[in-house]
């Protein structure tokens, strides 16, 4: 276990001063603000070759991880590497890991192993984009172990300064009879563009449930590809993206049925405004010889002003007879009515859009459990 | 309190409202009655400031100012509240949300701060307890998958919740059962007062025998056929629409 000396009791200090006033309700981690961790990358140069044991520890000690890249700098301008191997294995509720990127940062490789069998895990990945100026970019290998049901929620922190191109890659394996649930929410500020990868193998009789939120960057794009690859294996997507100004949005997922038996649901909806372009583009593919397939995509998009765009393809690649598959895309605006009706309980035109507008987000997270994603989005919507 | 001047309105290029004037005091409640297509809920939208319905002469004042060309929103920060005929169901906004963004919105324009979130849920409560809600019914999405009846008793909620000066009921009465019907018409009587005014807009007399009106008229073709006091009502029901037609026949 590490010595936290007072400099880097400061430092904690000052992280978690920044998420409480960012987020001021709820946050999960205030009940373990005793056990915080820093990593010694901040006082160390050569992090890469101690950081991994001494955080394996931490983690293990069911504490809540805190490593900051902001020193992981290469003069010489070549992409640094760390790898992490992180392995839950306590009956942890709540683990977080929470990384302050600031500069280049690339290719940072960070493995988690979920391996709790019939306990849940409840994992938060937070970064801190409030310095970032350049480049940062990240890759986690995500294991969900048979039998393990994990709770993933990522959230970003920013501020209106905030700059740079954000690359990140999530490759999640979802074993036998585990279940993996995902929360990717992203709000950031208008001088980011957003790349996300999310590349996730379903096993057999695994199941996953993934809701995405997107907003702020002046581009996105979240690909998404899932590869149902053992029996019985389930897939389900809930994702928004929101973009207001001049973002360019843009939403890829392809759906792989590679096995009998396996199912998939995806709900998309982007929500367009000022003179912002939102692309959405799914795909359902099934492999010959597989039966007993289900396989589901809708996508329900609006259009909050005229200059806005959004088009949308939902594609069929059905190559098996045994399937019960649907699509459904539909574009519209506000509803008038729904306008008219706030209105006529003295709410302003324009607020009466920003609660449907919100509206329409939180039936994706309309549970107690998304309470605190919701608080963000909400903010979110309300502020920007 | 609310004065309708020579009012012609019309929807779709249509004229439905056709000359009509109406005074209602402070503390009176009155009643329009009318077969279907008489312009009732024509008249409910126009004073509420629907841009669907357009006022193409005549005025409508409040307080003896005239509102005629002010917005839909200000007209009810104003005071005037519509509980609609057909509650629409919004999802994904929270009852809750709604309630408390009205109170919020009136307490804005009264200078007064935004409510603390405890103190409106105690109010809020208090309300529905009077109205015999139940608690998961301000949870809900704004009337998505309410009954009916529901939908016009969270009409009586926000009503009873924004304590308006004008309050029209527009056909309240209507999918609401007879033990429904009662805890409305108590909700509505509690909140007669001499500072506020009522019109209630009804096909039918059962509502009128629980909240009494002050004045009753007939509505017909666009144009009050008949004012009375509350008799008029039973000898309408007694009578039926085709009387009103004789009536407004025997005006031209």
């Amino acid at each position: 276990m590490f010595n936290i000396n007072d400099e880097q009791n400061a430092l904690d200090k000052n992280a978690l001063s920044t998420i409480q006033s960012l987020y001021p309700k709820n946050f999960p981690t205030y009940k373990n603000l005793s056990k915080l961790v820093v990593n010694p990358l901040l006082q160390n140069d050569n992090a890469s070759s101690y950081l991994s044991p001494q955080l394996t520890n931490a983690v293990t000690d069911d504490s809540i991880m805190l490593f900051n890249d902001s020193n992981i700098i290469d003069n010489t301008q070549e992409h640094v590497k760390v790898s992490i191997n992180t392995n839950f294995s306590t009956p942890a509720e709540s683990n977080t890991l929470f990384s302050s990127m600031h500069q280049l940062a690339c290719n940072n490789k960070i493995t988690i192993n979920c391996d709790q069998e019939n306990e849940k895990i409840i994992l938060w990945l937070v970064f801190d984009f409030s310095l970032a100026d350049q480049l940062v970019g990240y890759e986690f290998d995500i294991n969900v172990s048979p039998g393990t049901h994990v709770i993933l929620k990522k959230i970003d922190i920013y501020n209106q300064e905030s700059k740079g191109i954000i690359n990140r890659r999530y490759n999640i394996r979802v074993h036998p009879n585990a279940v993996a649930e995902l929360v990717e929410i992203s709000t950031l500020s208008a001088g980011m563009d957003n790349y996300i990868e999310l590349n996730i193998e379903q096993l057999h009789s695994s199941s996953t449930f993934l809701k995405s939120f997107d907003a702020g960057a002046q581009i996105t794009q979240k690909t998404l590809n899932v590869n149902l690859v053992g029996d019985l294996a389930k897939f389900n997507f809930e994702g928004i993206i929101y973009t207001k100004n001049k973002e360019i949005a843009e939403q890829i997922v392809k759906a792989n049925h590679l096995a009998s038996n396996t199912s998939s649901n995806q709900n998309h909806r982007i929500l367009s405004g000022g003179e912002s372009k939102g692309r959405f583009h799914s795909t359902i593919h099934t492999v010959q010889d597989i039966k007993n397939i289900d396989a589901h995509q809708l996508s329900k998009n609006l259009l909050l002003s005229k200059k806005a765009s959004i088009t949308t393809y939902p594609i069929l690649e059905i190559n098996t007879d045994d399937i019960q598959c649907s699509h459904g895309a539909t574009i519209g605006m506000l509803n008038p009515e729904h306008i008219l009706y706030l209105r006529s309980r003295g709410i302003p035109e324009q607020e009466a859009a920003k609660i449907l507008i919100e509206g329409m987000i939180s039936e994706f997270f309309n549970k107690e459990e998304f309470n605190f994603e919701r608080d963000i989005i909400d903010s979110w919507v309300k502020h920007s | 309190m609310i004065s309708i001047n020579n009012l012609k309105v019309n929807c779709d290029d249509k004229e439905i409202i056709k000359d009509l004037s109406l005074h209602i005091n402070s503390g009176e409640v009155h009643a329009i009655m009318g077969p279907n297509g008489s312009g009732k809920s024509t008249l409910a939208q126009a004073i509420i400031g629907n841009q669907n319905y357009q006022v193409k002469s005549g005025t409508i004042t409040l307080n003896k100012e005239d509102i005629t060309d002010i917005s839909i929103e200000e007209r009810a920060l104003r005071g005037i509240f519509l509980a609609f005929q057909y509650p629409i169901e919004i999802p994904g906004v929270n009852n809750t949300y709604l309630l408390r963004a009205s109170l919020n919105a009136k307490r804005k324009h009264m200078g007064l701060p935004e409510i603390d979130a405890f103190d409106f849920l105690r109010l809020i409560k208090k309300i529905m307890q009077r109205m015999n809600i139940t608690e998961d019914f301000i949870n809900r999405y704004v009337n998505q998958g309410f009954s009916g009846g529901e939908k016009k008793k969270n009409e009586i909620l926000q009503m009873m919740l924004l304590e308006p000066s004008f309050c029209i009921l527009d056909e309240t009465d209507s999918g609401l059962d007879v033990d429904s019907l009662k805890i409305v018409a108590e909700g509505v009587n509690k909140m007669r007062s001499s500072s506020r005014s009522i019109l209630i807009i009804t096909h039918y007399q059962r509502l009128l025998e629980l909240i009494k009106p002050d004045y009753v008229h007939v509505l017909s073709d666009g144009a009050i056929v008949k004012t009375g006091d509350h008799t008029l009502a039973e000898t309408l029901d007694k009578r039926g629409f085709d009387w009103v037609k004789t009536l407004a026949e025997s005006n031209v």
